[in-house]
Parts: structure tokens; sequence; C-alpha cells
């Protein structure tokens, strides 16, 4: 019986292991990895994302805010509900130069403004 | 007969998309990938817009700064509109702060750019580079000390002409030492230093007179003599001795009598206005804010005549050391930036700020070394850009900026400006009731906002426009009602300014078609790419499904979303299309 666990176990984990989808993104010179969180696809810190409820940045990402419009110019809302909770944005970047916007919470945590 | 001409012209609609696109047979149009971008908090869609048709239509792989877009723009609008003394900063009706690169028009983006040149983002590191913490922030904060610094400097150089501005980098210098030494010292040492005799190995008095009444203060006028200067040093000493301190007590008891006197200057034979509690508040609001600020002005202003009568007799050493207070930065604002801004350009201060503040910066680590440290290079570089350009407008104070945040972008200005030279700007208005004044280099085609034109031809029109740029290569800005994005109908109509229940907290927004596509039910729908970094799906309505998605053949796209193309172009104010070379 502990021998088919085990070996469900290792059947499966890697399986599990690679339904993560990681990306890697720069803040100033430092590489940060985040996870893809399923269905929607936002980011989160890959110590937050396994870390669950007990990481802010998680925590937060539960509570969703309808689109909110803020002055002129097309704002990302996502920066002012960062804001509005208490987490302060930080632009990364891609290899290719694509940028992203994370919100930075009190514990370090982080999550890509569109989880919001 | 309308309706009958709309269902005519959807017909077409369909019979043309299921023909294929591009004159073949083809159900798809793709451009190459353009820079996924996220604007933050900053209201610069439109030049996120500019950046990516820039980007397209030059088929490079370089992102453009949509940063420095920006204020091209804003110095290029200022220009079309004649307003050459635009402020880079306005105070909206609820008393916000906006600054001229917060919303705008991606084609005058363009022109602007065409005008004024761009630059590669890589070379506008302050600003939207990796690393930047809430840009947006830090956009604001130096469009106000550049707006402001540009202000104050031109009021207060105003009559002194030529003799003013040769001597305002060692003005600056001044005035950021004082800075510094607020933030590090005690009140004393920084009273002392203030006034030129904390120790003599550091700094004599005699010489801080000089310089103010010579490099620093040019106003004020001929050096000391060696005499006076013994006379100086004796009476600082004297002072010193006197054990001079901040004393802000009277403050509070000042501030009440002004404001009743204010009140009831201002308010005779208003009362009736006074009837709306609204306007009341906020009219004692600004009220309160005039006389804090006059009174923070002015209380200091007495301390240093006293001082100064307190060292010699002499008209013009008393007018320097009004300056000198001038100069002086008040402790509260070490403790937040905004008020450290304030400070440094010495507005926005109030009496809460005034009376809640110690005599001393007791945590110098809050306005931290480093901010100091940018502070005082990028003041420098403000003052050279400033010699260079003493009598420019708005345009040539932007184009400072340019050289002041971004060195090395400004150095592309005149390189990339040659590229755009064969391009000009198509901007086809799909709503007549919302206008722009359209300059150099911008081509308007108000074709489908004339009288007749129904609905569906309209977005029938669009679509083609749209489908021939496609294309083509080029990719579309759109600029719209966000409201489609999450509410769980066509919206229609007058956009944004519809007030539909569920639909409040929507603006104007631009966005960039880059792709189209005829689904097998002959509906077709467009790939539209945002400036929101790789958000894709929105919050849709409280209990909505999709209107939008992120799928395309299975894969999640990034930054970019799908959607119907009626209930975008039911949504849309205008495109613009870069059409040559």
């Amino acid at each position: 019986m502990k021998t088919t666990i085990l070996s469900l176990f290792l059947l499966c984990a890697p399986l599990a292991l690679a339904s993560e989808v990681k990306e890697n993104w720069s803040i100033g010179n430092t590489a940060i990895e985040f996870v893809q969180v399923p269905p929607r696809g936002f980011l989160l810190n890959t110590s937050c994302y396994h870390a669950k409820e007990k990481c802010q940045a998680f925590r937060e990402t539960l509570k969703r805010e309808p689109l909110v419009m803020a002055n002129d110019g097309g704002k990302n809302p996502g920066s002012a509900v960062c804001k509005k909770r208490g987490g302060s944005v930080v632009i990364a970047m891609s290899a290719i130069d694509e940028t992203q916007g994370f919100c930075v919470f009190a514990d370090k945590s982080m999550a890509s403004l569109d989880a919001f | 007969m309308l309706t009958l001409l709309s269902i005519i012209a959807a017909t077409l609609i369909s019979n043309s998309a299921l023909a294929g696109m591009c004159g073949g047979s083809r159900n798809s149009v793709n451009i190459p990938p353009l820079q996924v971008q996220d604007q933050d908090g900053l209201g610069t869609c439109y030049a996120n817009q500019a950046s990516l048709l820039i980007q397209n239509a030059l088929g490079r792989r370089q992102p453009v700064s949509y940063q420095q877009l920006g204020m091209a723009y804003a110095g290029h609008r200022a220009q079309v509109l004649n307003l050459p003394n635009s402020s880079l900063v306005r105070v909206r009706d609820n008393g916000d702060r906006s600054f001229v690169t917060e919303g705008g028009d991606g084609c005058q983006a363009f022109a602007a750019a065409r005008e004024q040149g761009f630059c590669d983002s890589r070379s506008f590191q302050a600003l939207e580079r990796s690393g930047s913490e809430d840009p947006d922030r830090v956009q604001a904060y130096y469009l106000m000390l550049v707006a402001n610094f540009f202000d104050s400097q031109r009021r207060s150089l105003r009559g002194v002409s030529e003799e003013g501005w040769a001597n305002l980098e060692n003005n600056i210098a001044n005035f950021l030492v004082e800075q510094r030494q607020s933030c590090e010292l005690s009140t004393m040492d920084y009273m002392a230093i203030s006034f030129g005799a904390r120790t003599s190995e550091m700094i004599s008095a005699a010489s801080f007179i000089e310089q103010a009444c010579t490099i620093g203060y040019p106003l004020c006028g001929k050096p000391v003599s060696p005499t006076e200067a013994d006379a100086i040093r004796n009476a600082l000493a004297s002072f010193r001795s006197r054990n001079y301190d901040v004393d802000r007590t009277p403050i509070p008891n000042a501030r009440n009598v002004r404001l009743n006197a204010e009140a009831v200057r201002q308010l005779t034979g208003r009362s009736v206005a006074m009837t709306s509690n609204n306007w009341g508040r906020a009219f004692s609001d600004l009220l309160t804010q005039q006389v804090e600020a006059s009174l923070v002005q002015t209380l200091p202003a007495a301390r240093a005549r006293e001082l100064a009568q307190s060292l010699l007799p002499r008209a013009d050493i008393t007018y320097a050391a009004t300056q000198a207070r001038d100069s002086r930065i008040p402790r509260v604002e070490c403790t937040d930036p905004w008020a450290a801004y304030a400070t440094l350009t010495r507005r926005g201060l109030n009496l809460s700020q005034a009376t809640s503040s110690t005599a001393t910066c007791v945590d110098p680590g809050v306005l931290s070394q480093q901010s100091l440290g940018e502070i005082e290079q990028f003041a420098a570089r403000v003052t050279a850009s400033l010699r260079e350009q003493q009598s420019g407008g708005l345009r040539e104070r932007l184009r400072s900026l340019i050289s002041i945040l971004a060195p090395r972008c400004a150095e592309q200005l005149d390189t990339n400006r040659g590229l755009l030279n064969q391009l000009t700007c198509k901007e086809i208005r799909l709503n007549p009731s919302l206008g722009e004044v359209r300059g150099p280099h911008v081509q308007a085609d108000d074709s489908l906002v004339a009288r007749g034109v129904s609905a569906p031809a309209r977005r029938q029109g669009a679509d083609a426009q749209i489908e021939r740029a496609l294309c083509a290569g080029r990719a579309v800005g759109v600029d719209v009602c966000t409201a489609f994005m999450n509410y769980p109908a066509p919206v229609d109509t007058e956009f944004c300014s519809r007030q539909l229940p569920g639909i409040a907290g929507h603006g104007y927004h631009a966005m960039t078609i880059v792709s189209s596509e005829v689904l097998p039910n002959g509906k077709k729908r467009y790939l539209v790419q945002n400036s929101w970094g790789s958000s894709c799906d929105f919050p849709l309505t409280r209990n909505g499904s999709g209107l939008m998605s992120c799928e395309y053949n299975g894969i999640r796209t990034t930054g970019r979303f799908w959607v119907d193309s009626d209930l975008m172009l039911n949504n849309t104010i205008s495109l613009n299309i870069l059409q040559g070379r």
C-alpha cells in the first residue's frame, strides 16, 4: 500500500510541478520568480504563491473589485487598488523590455496589478 | 427606413467579413508583436498608444518611451493651442493635481514626436524603467518640482533679467546646502549655519553675507567691506548667545485672528452664497490655507528682519536675511516626501503642517540622503538647462525637462525625429461631440460623423479602415470609453457621458488594435493591446461572464484581449492610424 502511494506521489509530483507556469521579472538588477495563478493568470511571487493565506498578496488577490477608471489618461486601475490596500507599485521588466506593474505589500509579497 | 438601412449595412459587414480579409481568403490578420507596457498610475494611455504605433510603423524592436511622448505632447499641444505659458501642473476643481501629461490624443502625441523627436525607453531610466517605485508618484514629484521651480524662478527673477539668470546656479547651490543642513543639524546649528556663524572653521559670517549679497542674492547690493565683515561676526556671535530659536506658538492665535478678519472682509454681502454647505466648507478651507500660508511666510520674515537688524542696520542685508528665510526648510516637511516637495517649492504649506512641526528635523533619515542627493543632481541639471532656455515657452521648458530627466534621451531626439518625417497620423472621428484641436502632421477624417451616417454605417466604415490598416501591417489606435469593458450589454451612444446604472467610474482610454479575426459564425473580433501590463481579463460585471477573452487558439495572450468588433466600435471615439513610409 505504502509503495503504491509513494509511486502515485512520485508520478504525480512532477505533473503538479509542471502545471505551475513561472515567469521571471526583473526589478532593478534583481530577478524575481513569479507563478501564474490559474485560472485568471495573474502573477504572485513564488514564495507567496506557496504560502497561500499566510501571504498578504495572496489574501489581497482574493478580494477583487469592479473596474474603476481614475480621471484622464487611462491609468491602470490596479495601481489605484494596490495603493488603496496599502501596497506600493513597482515596475518590473522582462528580458524583452516589456513592463509589468506589481503591487508590493508590507511583508514584501508581490502580485501583478491585474490581480485586483 | 433607418432600421432597414441598418440591416443592409450590417449584412454588408457580415458579407464583407465572410468574403475574406485583405482581399483574399484569410480570416485573420495580425501584425508583429508590440511591447507590452504598464502605465501604472500615469495618465499616459494616449502616449502608450502613440508609442506602439510608432514602434509598429518604423518596425522598431526598441520600445519607444511613452513618458517622453507624454511630455512632448504637452509642449506640442500648448503650441497648437497657442498656450506658450501653460503650466506643467493644473489643479482640478476637487483640489487634486494633474499634469500636462495626463490624458491626451494619440495623433497629437505622434505629431509631437515628429516635431520634437522621441526616445527609446531604455534611455528613460528614472520613470518607466525597471525598479521605478510608484512611477506615478515619481513623475508627479519631478513634474511638480520642475514646474514650480520654473515658475518660482521666473517670478522671482522677472525684474532681474540677465543678472538674475547669471546667478541662478549659485542661488540653487545655496538653497540646496540649506536643505541638507536643515535635516542634518539641530535647530541651533542649522540656524547658525544658515546665518553663517556655526564655527569659524566651517563658514564665516562675513563670507556668508558676502556670498548672499554678491552671488546668492543678487538684489542685495555690493559686497561688504572687511570692517563690516568684522562687525557682522560680532553681531552674529551676539545673536547666537541670545539662544535664538524657532518658536511657532504664536501661529494658532494669529491664525484665528486673521481668519476672523478675513472672513468678515471677504464674506460681506456674500451670505447668500454661503447657503451651500459644500461651498462654505470649500471657502473656509481655502481661506484657511490662504491665511496659513501668509502667516508661515510672515512670521519667519519677522524673525529674519530681527536677525538682520541685530547684525547691521543695512537695508540690503535685511533683504538678504529675508531671502535666507525663504530658503529655510520647515521641519515638518521632513516627515513626508510630498511635504518636502512643498517646502522645496515653498508652496502648499498650510498651518496644520506648520503648527504640528517641531523646531528640528528630528529624523534625517526620513528625507534620505539619497533623496537629497537626487534633488541636488536634479537641480544642478535644471540650472544648467535653465541657462540655455531663459526665454523659452512651455515647449522649450519641456525640452529642457527631457534633457534633465533623461540626458541620453535628449541625445536621441533629433536622430529619431527624422525617422518620422514621412509619416502622418490619420485621425478618424466616430463621435461628433468630442472634438480635438488638430495640429500639423494630423490628417482629420470626419466622414464617419457626417450628417446622415447611421451607427451601423459608422461601424462598417470604421471596420473597413481598421482592416485596411491591419492588412497594410499597421496597428490602429483606438480611443474608447471603457464602459464596454465590464458592462453586461453593448453600451453604444454617448459613451462615457451617459450615466447608466452600473456604469459609473469609467473614463476615456486609448488602446491599440493589433489583430482582427472573423469567427466561424461570421462575427468579427479585434485583438486589442492595452497598457496595463499583462492584464487581459478585467473585473467584469459582478455577476457577468467574460465579454472579452485572453485566449487565442488555446494560448493565453499577454496584455491583449479579444473583443467583439461591434461592441468596441460602439464605444469608440476615434481611430488613429499612421500613414506613409
